[in-house]
């Protein structure tokens, strides 16, 4: 499972409101290779399109999109 | 979708049952009026004071009680589902943007005569064409405040690490919930002693608020990303929620109206309309809340919106001060008029224009959230 691999990248985005975390999210994933996985620590309860709704605290690993 | 059309339904019957309607800026000018008194200032001969009526405390006033009820309703659904944490931004610079932003969103919805609590739930539906001024108006401050939300030296630069990272602790002790039971029972045993003690408008007030506080913190009803959200990230479905609302309040009350032949509450549409909507549009974002939306984020221990809420109370009273001492009326105001879409275009008119302009705004939403994608989609290819 792609979950369970190590992440290459954290960001800790606890404490940070919306629409921060997304915003820093996007960007990260934009300076990153195919390939790689990033790891996103958010206790925001944002809605976000890309991470799914879950209770703080929360990871995230999100694999690169592209 | 489903909690803001009870939102809109729940705010219609408030209107007609305590003769006010849901709005919570006015309130915070009240409060901030309340605190001047305290502090030795005479504000009764300021006119927006007589004009929203500064009399007795925010605890004797129903709309007091709307603002009371909503954070308490927030704070006790944040408690049920056991996720009250205190946050702390680790970017210093949010609590002057949230101060700041707060000040300007505060002053440019009191400019307006309501924030979107009154123009999108109140004003859409009672078909007073402010609102559409506001509507309009409040997109364009948003999507500047997008714009400067994206800069660098406003969002700042995260800690962004190499490998994985450890997150927090689950805590296991559940002891939440059990306080929100608590609160909601002596909360309500408060609503049932309003009622007994004959203050009716005073117990409807605090049960609509508290209704309202459940609606808005369990929906996450955020009017600042319905619009804001769109020009940064394209994500819609807030605004289509919020557009759906909007249109089946309409309805409700084209019916009420018409059946009860009722007259609609209109306020002045002028160019103060058009200046406090794009300030507030601007000042939400800034914010990272509006003032509904500022209220369930305090409630969920965000302490970035503790500038936000003093912020809001500070540009609504300087606006208050402003109208008549620094001569905004005169500019900006005076040469408005009570425009209602009944009165100009029939009721037929007004019922099919309103929902036209509902379908208008949610096509350019769809539109918008396409024509985002398909960039992202072009910039992820060419990289």
């Amino acid at each position: 499972m792609e979950a369970m691999k190590e992440a290459d990248f954290t960001l800790d985005l606890r404490g940070e409101s919306c629409p921060y975390p997304v915003i820093y999210t996007l960007e990260a994933l934009e300076g990153m290779n195919k390939g790689e996985l990033l790891q996103v620590i958010t206790d925001s309860r944002a809605r976000s399109g890309m991470c799914r709704k879950k209770p703080s605290p929360t990871v995230i690993p999100l694999p690169r999109i592209r | 979708m489903l909690c803001s059309s009870s939102l809109a339904c729940s705010a219609h019957c408030t209107s007609g049952l305590t003769s006010t309607v849901w709005a919570v800026t006015g309130e915070f000018t009240r409060l901030g009026g309340e605190i001047l008194q305290v502090f030795g200032v005479d504000v009764s001969g300021w006119e927006y004071y007589q004009m929203v009526k500064l009399d007795g405390s925010t605890w004797t006033r129903p709309d007091g009680w709307i603002v009371w009820g909503m954070f308490i309703g927030a704070l006790m659904m944040v408690l049920l589902s056991n996720s009250f944490k205190v946050r702390l931004p680790q970017q210093k610079r949010r609590y002057v943007q949230g101060f700041v932003g707060g000040i300007i969103a505060g002053f440019g919805a009191r400019l307006a005569l309501g924030c979107n609590l009154a123009a999108f739930f109140t004003g859409v539906p009672q078909f007073s064409f402010h609102s559409w001024i506001f509507i309009v108006a409040t997109g364009i401050g948003t999507f500047f405040g997008a714009k400067l939300t994206k800069m660098r030296w406003w969002k700042g630069k995260p800690s962004l690490a190499r490998g994985a990272g450890k997150p927090s602790v689950a805590k296991t002790r559940v002891i939440q919930p059990y306080v929100g039971g608590a609160i909601a029972l002596v909360y309500m045993g408060f609503v049932v002693y309003l009622f007994s003690t004959g203050q009716k408008l005073l117990g409807l007030g605090a049960l609509f608020g508290l209704a309202f506080g459940v609606l808005i913190e369990r929906g996450q009803i955020c009017f600042t990303s319905a619009f804001r959200d769109l020009f940064l990230v394209g994500r819609s479905l807030m605004t289509k929620a919020i557009i759906i609302g909007m249109a089946a309040s309409s309805v409700i009350t084209f019916v009420v109206i018409s059946v009860y032949d009722m007259t609609p509450i209109t306020q002045i549409a002028a160019l103060s309309t058009l200046v406090g909507g794009v300030l507030f549009g601007l000042g939400i974002v800034m914010a990272s809340g509006c003032e509904t939306g500022m209220m369930y984020r305090l409630m969920e221990g965000q302490v970035l919106f503790l500038p936000v809420f003093a912020g809001n109370v500070i540009g609504a009273t300087v606006l208050a001060y402003g109208w008549d001492n620094l001569g905004i009326y005169d500019v900006l105001v005076q040469g408005g008029d009570k425009v209602n879409l009944i009165a100009t275009l029939g009721p037929a008119g007004a019922i099919l224009s309103t929902l036209a302009m509902l379908g208008i705004l949610y096509a350019l939403t769809v539109y918008r959230e396409k024509s985002y994608h398909r960039n992202f989609e072009l910039k992820r290819g060419i990289a």
